[in-house]
């Protein structure tokens, strides 16, 4: 399969506050890059995201997991070019031979929604409370202008039409009647299905799920599952999921990438990841799992501000070396897998 | 000394027109120290509600709740007081228990002002309870947003331990948080729980979490309360 988004060394850092910015916009000039770490750190700007590079393939689900603030949410958002303007964002994302990070806005409005789509965290959130649902769900055609050249009328019949389509494919057997419905009438299951269905309205070559099962009950899970499955079969969207629910990940990635303090860690395919993790982070996240007991890693994880010498998880591994806490261990690739860590084969 | 639950309803829309939707029915269980009862549960069925009518923050539409034997309803101001700081309840997302704007450090002594507690015993008390919850004492001078949800919780979890509670309604603590920091929180909660004799009411949908942490367990589903171990 073919390549269809390649992230290359992607930095994403968040500036602290003013009179810290105003300092480091003085010395940035004078500094040199390597210096500039050191300096970010002592004026509290986060590097949320650091040299992170993946691929997405054609048609793959990739998930990406990790603790709780460890940076998965931001790659999501650089993609789709929606990060605050205070955030430095440098690499190179490419998609369809083009950099997206060098795109303008007006270029970039083009692709979002149409060729790449997000399902935000928080379905409740994500709706506009005072709008229908039909209304919401016909909004990417009316933004894509998918009724061009056409009269009013037949214009709004082929959108409800398009709406009622999508409507169905989540599940919706009466979807004429849903279009009428507002968010604060349905659930949180069935308001992520909504979003499900304007997020791939338009048929999007790259659908980007952020926590999608995040606060929903086992039955909701496991229907969101189903519609996953089911919109991979029908299209050729590729997934870009982003979850801390292990088993969901299990059920539905081709591939896993797991993230720590900012950082890719470990890359591998779902089956070995699960069967055969390398990274001792990577072997911390699955004993956390219910059937394994519920063990907890050690320690908490570093501040994004001031992450570690050397291996930034070693402060919290059982198997370090005194190398782990001097040096930073690159991305090692071998037999279709990389894993970060100095102790790995 | 136990919290008792007994015949509790909840009807929402039930006024003089009558009709309403009955959210549970006759819903009866008993909290000890020391010891959970896990309830589970689809969404929806009024699992929170029941949980804060338990913690005092919502009124049943029929049913009594009973602190050491003597019921709420009948309860004298001071009486009131006293139940309401020994049962508290911690929610699902951290992050909403927090003022933004403010550091940690004021979200804290804030608990500490009102219970008339001394300057140096206020710093005692916090440093006490940062030791409990396995953090350090640097997240004082942070803002909520500067911490991740595992910090968050353990923080949440450290005030309300502030209060001395007897029990705690821990409403999908973990829900939120991803798995290693789910476990962190599990583990933490036990612990807290031994050393300190607190009776908790844990409500999650996760039955794997609820069957770790329970000594007896119930369902609601259909408006009904099934106790399907104890």
């Amino acid at each position: 399969m073919n390549i269809l988004l390649e992230i290359k060394d992607l930095n994403v850092s968040f500036q602290g506050n003013e009179t810290e910015n105003k300092n480091e916009n003085k010395s940035e000039n004078k500094k040199e890059i390597k210096n500039e770490t050191k300096k970010e750190n002592e004026t509290g700007t986060v590097t949320a995201v650091s040299c992170l590079s993946i691929s997405i393939r054609e048609k793959e689900t990739l998930a990406l997991v990790g603790e709780t603030g460890c940076g998965k949410s931001v790659v999501a958002h650089a993609i789709m070019r929606l990060l605050p303007p205070e955030s430095r964002v440098r690499g190179t994302i490419e998609f369809g031979g083009k950099n997206l990070l060098g795109l303008r806005e007006k270029e970039m409005a083009k692709l979002r929604g149409k060729e790449i789509s997000i399902i935000f965290q928080n379905p409740s959130l994500a709706l506009n409370p005072v709008y229908s649902i039909g209304n919401q769900l016909a909004e990417p055609l009316r933004i894509h202008g998918q009724e061009k050249g056409k009269g009013k009328e037949k214009k709004k019949t082929e959108a409800l039409s398009k709406v009622a389509g999508a409507l169905k494919r989540v599940g919706f057997s009466n979807p004429h009647e849903y279009m009428g419905y507002y968010p604060s009438w349905c659930s949180g299951g069935m308001n992520q299905r909504f979003l499900i269905a304007a997020s791939t309205i338009l048929d999007p070559v790259l659908l980007i799920a952020d926590e999608p099962s995040k606060g929903l009950d086992r039955d909701r899970v496991s229907e969101l599952e189903n519609e996953f499955k089911g919109l991979k079969e029908k299209s050729e969207t590729a997934l870009l999921l982003i979850s801390h629910d292990l088993g969901f990940v299990r059920r539905l990635a081709d591939r896993v990438a797991v993230m720590y303090a900012g950082e890719i860690v470990e890359i591998a395919d779902t089956s070995s990841l699960f069967e055969s993790p390398r990274h001792p982070y990577t072997r911390g996240l699955l004993n956390s799992l219910p059937e394994r007991g519920f063990v907890p890693i050690p320690g908490l994880s570093p501040p994004l501000s001031s992450p570690p010498a050397g291996c930034r998880f070693h402060p919290r591994c059982n198997v370090k070396e005194k190398r782990c806490m001097q040096e930073h261990p690159k991305l090692k690739e071998s037999n279709g897998r990389a894993v970060r860590c100095f102790l790995c084969p | 000394m136990s919290l008792k639950a007994e015949n509790l309803s909840k009807i929402y829309g039930s006024g003089l027109l009558g009709g309403g939707k009955c959210i549970f029915r006759d819903v009866s269980f008993e909290l000890e120290p020391g010891k959970t009862f896990g309830l589970m549960g689809p969404s929806g069925e009024g699992k929170s509600t029941l949980g804060r009518i338990i913690a005092g923050l919502e009124s049943p539409t029929a049913g009594a709740i009973h602190f050491k034997g003597s019921p709420l309803s009948g309860m004298k101001k001071a009486e009131y007081a006293t139940f309401r700081r020994r049962v508290q309840m911690m929610f699902q997302d951290p992050t909403d228990a927090f003022n933004p704007g403010k550091r940690i450090e004021h979200s804290v002594s804030e608990v500490l002002k009102l219970l008339d507690t001394p300057g140096t015993e206020r710093i005692r008390r916090t440093k006490e309870m940062l030791k409990t919850t396995g953090l350090p004492e640097e997240v004082l001078a942070r803002y909520p947003a500067q911490l991740s949800g595992g910090q968050l919780q353990r923080l949440a979890l450290g005030r309300i331990l502030l209060l001395e509670p007897e029990y705690i309604v821990l409403d999908e603590p973990t829900s939120a948080l991803d798995v290693s920091v789910q476990a962190q929180i599990l583990h933490l909660l036990k612990k807290v729980q031994d050393e300190q004799g607190i009776g908790y009411l844990l409500i999650s949908h996760d039955e794997a979490v609820v069957r770790f942490m329970s000594d007896s367990l119930g369902m609601l589903e259909n408006g009904k309360l099934d106790v399907i171990e104890a």
